[in-house]
């Protein structure tokens, strides 16, 4: 598809061209940067540096309501969420945009989820290619790249005097029409930038994990003694999966009284004592290290067996804000390792 | 290094005794500034430990959970557990045993003189992106520090967590074994939450109003502090529900509230919550405002003196205030 380039000075021209959608950026609240619907675009971060804030929300928002209901005089009314608006998500990092595309099985194979699905075909992505890959990232390790564009509509990478764009899709295409006039075609040496940019960045990444076989040598690993040791420093937090973007499990509750409320669903984290927690009382995943040897085997076993993707797209922020450095690179090394693999 | 070099030794005695099940102590990290909690069983394990301003993290935390390293359940408490303490730690365990939380007898402290910790997020922010194992220690007023096979002296106070700049005091309390270094104690002034309460109202609501509204609800703060260790809590509890599971505003002032208030004249302040918090909540100012009020209206401050009791089971019959009595 097409090339384009952008001049820096015209990025928040490019941005108010985009029309009436609904915008999410990164922007600075409460002193971090979060993605969030920005209503002035003057204040989107424009200096992309490598953030950690995931963009999982804009699609698996935290909380959601399915459907409200309230008793009346002419029986129960039930209200349903209404259609997802128009958005733009700017400045998404491959990995995250990637995240969609393996949770997109999840969300279809068995059951189309309305709530996802909505929202997935109505926004679109411009991705932003990482200058900066930090010492947490290893996308290249599970099939990613800091340029690449699964998962994107336009992917925007910077260049001497502003940005190359890549269009990606049509959706892309048709998204950026209305800022026609703000780009140029790329020529031949916007073009080589680019590849250098991309070439750059590659080699910045430092951590990597062998996955080879994984899917297969986790199973075998799970009796393993070494879980006890590794998996108990662990605190049972929901740090590790609520920041990941390809973690997706959720709880559905009701709120309110019999007369009137809703029904939502919200995360919930595998890491949770509570999750597999049964009415009887009984708990079949009791420790802690139980949990974490749960959190490695889905993602590197049985959602690739069952879902065709490794669950997992190499951002590192689990890694990165644990707080007591469970590493899933150091566990799956040791695991091939003790499995002699 | 020679705080590592005595804790190891003492590892090695301890490990080898038969009334110790386990040591909860400090290893190398898995990349960067990161240094990680261990659980040792066996005295050859003892070289594996390390001691430096890397050592965040209050390993008491480890002592009130359900299962410690490779003990479980059922095996905890047939031996006793020997736990690396700092001096903002070793106040958690006496808090833990004025509450009855652990008993004491189980437990073999091992206190370190602590030199102050790492702020990880300032180290984070001026040495980006280390990848080998980085080391910190230090000498006289600085941090020396090798990254990446450079080494910088960096001035303690410009990387050292809040909580050392204002401790009380570093020579850990109540220890079967101390590992000893240099000593201070600081005045606390509270002169952070006095600014924060000099600001108008409205400015102070916006700022929770915000700063909770961008709480996802890990439970984090709760999971990483020694004294949130009920082992059925509220904010669990589905039937009847205290704390709804929606993320808002509202239910999450609910959640801060019902945690800071749950730690009113218990938190020792090791600053654990607000460490680990992936949406940098400055939980501390909570914890904080409420120690000092505690500290004004009883005279209390928690874990202070090993001998004290729990503040809200302890009461003076010549109370000079007003009170339920
Ligand atoms: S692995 Fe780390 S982030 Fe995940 S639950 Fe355990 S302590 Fe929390
Ligand atoms: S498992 Fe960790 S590294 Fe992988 S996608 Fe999730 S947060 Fe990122
Ligand atoms: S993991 Fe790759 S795509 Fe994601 S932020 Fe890092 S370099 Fe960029
Ligand atoms: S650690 Fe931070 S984000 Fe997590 S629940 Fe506590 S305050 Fe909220
Ligand atoms: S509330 Fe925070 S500072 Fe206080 S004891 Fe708990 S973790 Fe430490």
């Amino acid at each position: 598809m097409e090339t384009l380039v952008l001049h820096k000075d015209k990025l928040k021209d490019f941005l108010k061209a985009l029309g009436d959608v609904r915008l999410v950026a990164p922007v600075t609240v409460a002193g971090k940067t979060q993605f969030c619907e920005v209503a002035d675009i003057d204040a989107v971060e424009l200096d992309l540096n490598n953030y950690t804030a995931t963009t999982k929300k804009v699609m698996f928002p935290q909380t959601e309501t399915m459907f409200a209901f309230r008793s009346t005089p002419d029986g129960v009314k039930v209200e349903e969420g209404g259609p997802a608006p128009k958005t733009v998500v700017f400045g998404i990092r491959p990995c995250d945009a990637r995240s969609f595309v393996t949770l997109d099985p999840l969300f279809t194979k068995d059951f189309n989820d309305p709530y996802y699905m909505k929202r997935r075909a109505a926004t679109v992505l411009i991705g932003h290619a990482c200058a900066e890959p930090t010492n947490r990232c290893f996308c290249p390790s599970v099939s990613g790249s800091p340029a690449g564009t699964e998962g994107l509509d336009v992917l925007l990478t910077d260049i001497d005097d502003g940005f190359h764009v890549q269009v990606v899709t049509d959706r892309g295409k048709e998204a950026i029409s209305g800022a026609k006039s703000l780009l140029t075609k790329a020529t031949e040496a916007h073009n080589k930038q680019k590849q250098a940019a991309d070439k750059a960045s590659a080699a910045k990444i430092k951590r990597s994990v062998n996955l080879k076989k994984m899917h297969e040598i986790l199973p075998k690993a799970f009796g393993l003694p070494e879980w006890k040791e590794t998996g108990s420093k662990c605190i049972g937090c929901g740090i590790c999966t609520y920041n990941c973007p390809t973690c997706h499990c959720f709880d559905i509750q009701d709120e309110g009284t019999p007369y009137q409320g809703r029904r939502l669903r919200t995360w919930d984290a595998c890491m949770f004592s509570e999750f597999t927690m049964h009415a009887s009382g009984e708990n079949p995943r009791h420790d802690r290290s139980e949990r974490l040897r749960n959190r490695m085997l889905h993602k590197f076993s049985y959602y690739p067996r069952n879902l065709g993707f490794i669950s997992c797209v190499g951002c590192g922020r689990c890694i990165e804000l644990c707080p007591v450095n469970e590493d899933l690179i150091q566990i799956l090394n040791t695991v091939r390792e003790v499995c002699n693999e | 290094m020679d705080a590592t070099k005595s804790l190891r030794a003492i590892a090695r005695e301890v490990l080898g005794r038969e009334d110790i099940a386990c040591l909860i102590g400090y290893e190398k990290g898995s990349y960067g500034f990161r240094a990680q909690p261990c659980v040792l069983t066996e005295p050859d394990q003892a070289d594996r430990l390390i001691f430096s301003p890397l050592c965040v993290h209050n390993l008491t935390n480890y002592l009130t959970l359900e299962q410690i390293g490779p003990l479980s359940k059922a095996d905890i408490g047939k031996g006793k557990i020997a736990v690396v303490v700092k001096g903002c730690d070793s106040r958690a365990i006496t808090v833990l045993c004025a509450e009855n939380g652990i008993k004491r007898e189980n437990l073999y402290v091992i206190g370190v003189h602590s030199p102050g910790v790492v702020d990880l997020k300032k180290i984070e922010r001026r040495f980006p992106n280390a990848v080998e194992p980085a080391e910190v220690s230090l000498e006289g007023d600085s941090f020396t520090i090798t990254c990446e096979g450079e080494t910088a002296s960096v001035p303690r106070s410009e990387l050292v967590n809040a909580k050392c700049l204002r401790c009380k005091n570093n020579v850990p309390q109540g220890c079967d074994v101390v590992v000893e270094g240099p000593e201070h104690s600081m005045e606390d002034d509270f002169a952070d939450i006095a600014a924060l309460e000099a600001k108008p109202l409205e400015e102070r609501a916006h700022m929770w109003q915000e700063q909770f509204s961008s709480c996802i609800r890990c439970y984090a703060c709760r999971n990483s502090c020694p004294l949130c260790y009920c082992s059925e809590c509220i904010l669990d509890k589905l039937r009847p529900q205290f704390v709804r599971r929606s993320v808002d505003f509202p239910e999450n002032l609910l959640f801060h509230s019902a945690r800071a208030f749950h730690l009113a004249g218990r938190c020792i302040e090791c600053g654990e919550c607000e460490r680990v918090c992936p949406q940098d909540i400055p939980l501390m100012v909570l914890n904080r405002k409420l120690a000092r009020d505690v500290k004004e209206l009883f005279g209390y401050e928690a874990g202070a003196d090993p001998e004290q009791k729990a503040l809200f089971v302890t009461f003076k019959p010549d109370d000079p205030n007003e009170g339920i009595l």
